[in-house]
């Protein structure tokens, strides 16, 4: 696939939609879980900046890697022990909860469920009961390997 | 006209804000539900919330041309989670590596996704081939291409795998976080184990597993959130190959293990 060439317009776009999403975080951040602005704002602005050098990273490395690899590349490299502001790093994002990530995140994913619920509709309750069982299953089978595995190594 | 940027949707980004609002304030919510509780985090509740809203007829808020941005603004968004994940995963990088083995093959539970579901659409709801498609493993874009590549676009499998998929988009996280309530309350079973275990899937499904166990298990929060990361990240890697190689062989197996002695079975859905 051919990637377009990056340029300052698409940097800005993805630094505006993260901002937004970067606020929205910091005040789920302060009404869930009791953080204040000041000890919010910092591990933002440090997730921030992985995300945004992924998405800089995807456009002009010549490899077909998702952004996905190169913002949780970044971030684990700023955060080993063997870097040098580690400690700053985990500091400053602890303060930034999972789940207050989470919620905006899953409330943009709330549109495609609302998209697709008509063709879920039709699916049926004999295909929706398999389906769900598949991903339950999936789980536990994944738990039981590890619970085995754990034991033995 | 230039064409509108997903950030510069006003609309949609206020109604995030406004149910992200709301969940938080309704905050974490647990049910009992006999000896079980069920916990519900607020990502549930803005999701639902969104899901609801959406649905509202002739609402002209949101509508079917907003999701390209819902999904490039989650997609952006998600960087966030990822670089956070990947925080906690490089803080706690020496326990993960020490945990090395069975933090990869335990993924491979990923090719026993069948267990459950096969014998019960086989057996019970008398399915035919479809079922292979809906049951071989946890279904997203990735296994839907390899279906399509291995059966076609207009196979019974297909048709299995594509219900899967949409099944797995409107009711994943909340099927997966149910199981993580449920499971937790177990105490043979580590906390751990369930972190890599939420690793499945998509990213969504991860987190509605794993906010559940970090709701539990706050003192733990770091290394729970590394091991799902690097789990999820491992998935992510080698699951269409846990797909081909082990998942779809043994459903396949399986199922015609499962037909043998309902022979009518097999000759109404056919091999077409």
């Amino acid at each position: 696939m051919e990637k377009a060439k990056l340029n300052n317009v698409m940097i800005l776009d993805w630094l505006m939609a993260l901002l937004i999403t970067g606020i929205i975080v910091l005040i789920g951040n302060i009404l869930g879980y009791g953080a204040t602005i000041t000890q919010s704002i910092y591990g933002i602005l440090w997730l921030l900046l992985f995300t945004l050098g992924g998405l800089i990273f995807k456009q002009i490395i010549p490899l077909n890697l998702p952004a996905m690899a190169y913002i949780s590349s970044i971030a684990i490299l700023f955060s080993i022990p063997l870097s040098p502001v580690s400690d700053l790093v985990i500091t400053h994002v602890e303060q930034i909860s999972l789940l207050a990530l989470c919620t905006p995140i899953l409330a943009y994913a709330g549109v495609s469920i609302g998209k697709d619920w008509p063709a879920f509709r039709k699916i049926g309750y004999k295909g929706a009961i398999v389906s769900i069982l598949v991903i339950m299953g999936t789980v536990l089978a994944c738990v039981v390997f590890s619970e085995i595995l754990f034991r033995i190594f | 006209m230039e064409k509108k940027k997903s950030w510069q949707n006003y609309p949609l980004q206020i109604m995030v804000l406004i149910f992200t609002v709301i969940a938080e304030l309704i905050g974490t919510q647990r049910i009992p539900l006999g000896r079980f509780s069920f916990t519900l985090a607020p990502l549930i509740f803005s999701m639902i919330l969104m899901t609801l809203f959406y649905l509202i007829p002739k609402q002209k808020i949101i509508t079917e041309k907003s999701t390209p941005h819902a999904s490039e603004m989650m997609a952006l968004a998600g960087g966030l989670l990822l670089a956070k994940l990947g925080v906690s995963s490089g803080a706690a990088i020496e326990e993960v590596l020490s945990a090395g083995i069975p933090v990869i093959l335990q993924n491979l539970g990923e090719g026993f996704s069948f267990v459950i579901g096969l014998p019960l659409a086989v057996l019970v709801f008398g399915m035919g081939r479809e079922s292979i498609g809906m049951t071989f493993g946890v279904s997203r874009e990735a296994n839907v291409t390899l279906v399509s590549e291995k059966y076609g676009a207009e196979s019974p499998e297909f048709r299995g795998v594509m219900t899967n998929y949409i099944v797995g988009t409107v009711f994943g996280v909340i099927a997966v976080s149910f199981l993580m309530s449920v499971l937790a309350e177990m105490s043979f079973i580590s906390p751990i184990s369930l972190a890599l275990a939420s690793g499945i899937g998509s990213a969504s499904m991860m987190v509605g597993g794993l906010g559940t166990l970090l709701e539990r298990y706050p003192e733990i929060a770091t290394e729970l959130e590394a091991y799902a990361a690097i789990s999820n990240l491992v998935s992510s890697v080698i699951s269409i190959y846990t797909a081909l190689f082990i998942g779809l062989p043994l459903t396949e197996r399986v199922y015609k293990w499962l037909n043998n002695g309902k022979k009518e079975q097999v000759s109404e859905y056919g091999k077409s």
